[in-house]
């Protein structure tokens, strides 16, 4: 019966090195092709689109590229009344969305384009009673909202605007015996969740609440003999699961447990040596998604031609330094 | 092919009224699906019903999908200029003129062509979800067509978000007794109004969750959304109900030992093991008030036991279904040496 590990083969002929003119090429014309149907397939999250594109090709020293007037105009029309920020025009408004905006406009150093004000009446309006939060005002609970929540405040410096400590109770009312996170109490750990519970408690400076060893080890249990990293067991390895386990691992201050040099290779292997960007499978089509993830996690490998990015908020360590931003990382 | 403006459109506006004539043909369709067929074929409907799967040829995809998309933009952008404001009201106008009930129609019709090619759309969710609140749309009708996303779409976050909501609508309807229903319109609880009793329909429509939740496990392996949906069931919809966690335990059993590396699946196992040994704790106290009368706590269709003897028996109740568990886990494990999911479970 099926022994055999779930992974992939690295072929000998896979990428190898690191093809940053080609991916910044590929994320400059992926806005261009807008009547393109996988465009409009994706349009509702287009905000966080935005956002991926954009992060990278600063990471990568190439934002200029990017039409920063469009992008402008674009988000203003996407703030609503109750001061959320919707996906795309027309939509309606998410913390997820929200959030992408508020990393867009830091970037730009520009957050003047939209109300701040009511940004932070938005995200405290989502805090429910256990500390919890909703995406949206239809009330989803789930600790990605969590992150999202103090991600948006901790950008526009706000943090306090919220209940602190009842949002901490919630998100370790979520942590499983393994160590790990899930998106409720009593859910599954999972690579995705982790990341935001982590990247939440180091941004409210709790990360001694976590057992850093236990967790430490469940993540390093993710890489498979191909390098890459899964985001449950059993399940095949991912370059965006890659960059969730890693950045945990650098947050917790344990990403020297897992094999660098192998991880490097695999996410390189992820290239697509013809069109540019990543996808999340060596051959597979590649997205500005998993070109972020995989440049993202080459830098927190330690890639030289790329900026530092910031583990927590998944931007350059520069703009959070020029914000005066400066998460909690365990050593 | 079709491919001036005018004649998508009204190839299109053909094919929308194909798919809701099929539902309306065949209200059993449990399955979706997309048919590979690169090119459309002379004076034939793009939607095929097959016994009681509902597919669409491919080619058409790409004109149907930007059509709804942004029908459905437009409505949303009108909205914002005028007819929402206060819900009450909106739902008054619902309710009684033509030009309205047109309008719901055509909503109902565009969210369930765009949400079965495209199940992540948030805001047609929430259309449905402002349909649902004003009585014009059944929260059973909206979950079938969720159900029917997931058949092709088994991991969709928003289309199990979206199910979370309906079900607390439902929940509301059929537990009226704990207040906080504001301004709540009755309307939409059809159950009701045909006199079956509340009790009656939470219990259908947790069985009918289940079975989903069963079916998308089954259509991908380690499902988290499923699977944190199905905790999610239990938590809000099964409190205080040692039948139901019972009834879960044994029919996962088989589940499990057919899926083996599916490590959410223990991870359930897991949860409902620890439910168990949670209510077992609280059975000494005055039972808990539950849903289902028909579901009062009983362990192992024994009554709840009470007064002296109780933790003995407690005890010796969890040991014997831990005891158990770790059977079925190493009879597994002979099975089907070197799965990771078997030993973290163990
Ligand atoms: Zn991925």
């Amino acid at each position: 019966m099926g022994t055999q590990v779930k992974d992939v083969v690295l072929k000998p002929d896979a990428p190898n090195t690191l093809l940053l003119d080609k991916h910044a090429d590929y994320i400059a014309a992926y806005g261009s092709k807008k009547d393109d149907y996988e465009y409009t397939l994706s349009e509702y999250l287009r905000m966080s689109g935005i956002y991926w594109g954009l992060t990278v090709m600063d990471l990568m020293g190439q934002l200029h590229r990017m039409n920063r007037d469009e992008i402008t105009a674009f988000i203003r029309a996407c703030q609503h009344e109750c001061g959320g920020i919707s996906a795309s025009i027309g939509h309606d408004p998410h913390l997820l969305y929200t959030l992408s905006t508020v990393q867009i406009l830091s970037l730009y150093d520009h957050l003047s384009a939209i109300d701040v004000h009511k940004v932070v009446e938005y995200v405290k309006g989502l805090q429910q009673e256990d500390g919890s939060f909703a995406g949206d005002k239809w009330g989803e609970i789930d600790t990605r909202f969590s992150f999202c929540a103090a991600a948006t405040l901790a950008l526009l410096g706000k943090l306090d605007a919220i209940n602190v400590n009842k949002a901490v109770e919630f998100v370790l009312s979520c942590m499983n015996f393994d160590g790990g996170f899930g998106c409720r109490p009593g859910s599954e750990s999972h690579a995705g969740q982790i990341y935001c519970c982590t990247g939440f408690l180091s941004i409210t400076g709790q990360l001694h609440q976590v057992n850093a060893d236990l967790l430490g080890w469940w993540l390093c249990e993710r890489q498979l003999p191909s390098g890459g990293l899964n985001g449950r067991p059993e399940k095949l390895p991912d370059v965006c699961y890659s960059w969730w386990v890693l950045a945990s691992l650098k947050i917790i201050g344990r990403i020297h447990w897992i094999d660098k040099n192998k991880l490097r290779s695999f996410i390189l292997a992820c290239q697509d040596e013809e069109t540019g960007g990543f996808a999340d499978r060596p051959g597979d089509m590649v997205d500005p998604f998993h070109t972020l993830f995989g440049i993202a996690g080459l830098s927190l490998l330690g890639d030289e031609q790329i900026k530092a990015v910031n583990p927590v908020f998944c931007m350059p360590e520069a703009v959070l330094q020029r914000i005066g931003l400066y998460p909690e990382l365990l050593s | 092919m079709a491919e001036s403006e005018e004649e998508v459109d009204v190839l299109v506006q053909r094919v929308v009224k194909d798919i809701n004539n099929a539902f309306k043909k065949n209200p059993n369709i449990d399955e979706i699906g997309l048919i590979p067929c690169p090119e459309a074929r002379y004076n034939r409907s793009p939607i095929v019903l097959v016994e009681n799967s509902l597919g669409v040829e491919s080619w058409c995809v790409k004109f149907l999908l930007p059509y709804v998309h942004n029908k459905l933009l437009l409505y949303r952008q009108r909205r914002e200029g005028g007819w929402t404001g206060r819900r009450s009201r909106s739902c008054l106008l619902f309710a009684s003129t033509p030009v309205l009930e047109g309008l719901v129609r055509a909503l109902v019709d565009i969210t369930c062509t765009l949400l079965l090619l495209n199940p992540d759309f948030t805001t047609a969710w929430n259309v449905r979800k402002e349909l649902v609140q004003c009585g014009v749309l059944n929260p059973e009708r909206d979950l079938y067509l969720g159900k029917l996303a997931l058949t092709k779409f088994p991991k969709s976050p928003e289309t199990w978000i979206h199910r979370r909501w309906v079900l607390q609508q439902v929940l509301r309807e059929c537990l009226p007794a704990g207040g906080g229903r504001k301004g709540q319109s009755e309307a939409g609880s059809g159950a009701d109004a045909e006199g079956t009793p509340r009790a009656e329909r939470l219990h259908r429509v947790l069985q009918e969750e289940m079975r989903v939740c069963t079916e998308a496990a089954g259509r991908y392996a380690s499902n988290y959304n499923a699977w944190s949906h199905r905790i999610w069931v239990l938590q809000n919809m099964g409190k205080g109900s040692l039948k139901i966690l019972h009834d879960e335990l044994s029919s996962m059993k088989l589940w499990v030992s057919l899926h083996v590396s599916d490590h959410s699946g223990f991870h359930y196992r897991q949860f409902l093991l620890k439910a168990v040994a949670g209510e077992l704790g609280q059975a000494a106290d005055p039972p808990h008030p539950s849903p289902d009368p028909n579901h009062a706590p009983q362990a192992n269709g024994e009554p709840a036991a009470n007064g002296n003897g109780t933790e003995d028996r407690q005890r010796a109740s969890m040991q014997k279904l831990f005891q158990e568990e770790m059977e079925l886990c190493t009879d597994l494990i002979e099975s089907y040496p070197g799965h990771e999911t078997l030993w973290s479970h163990r």
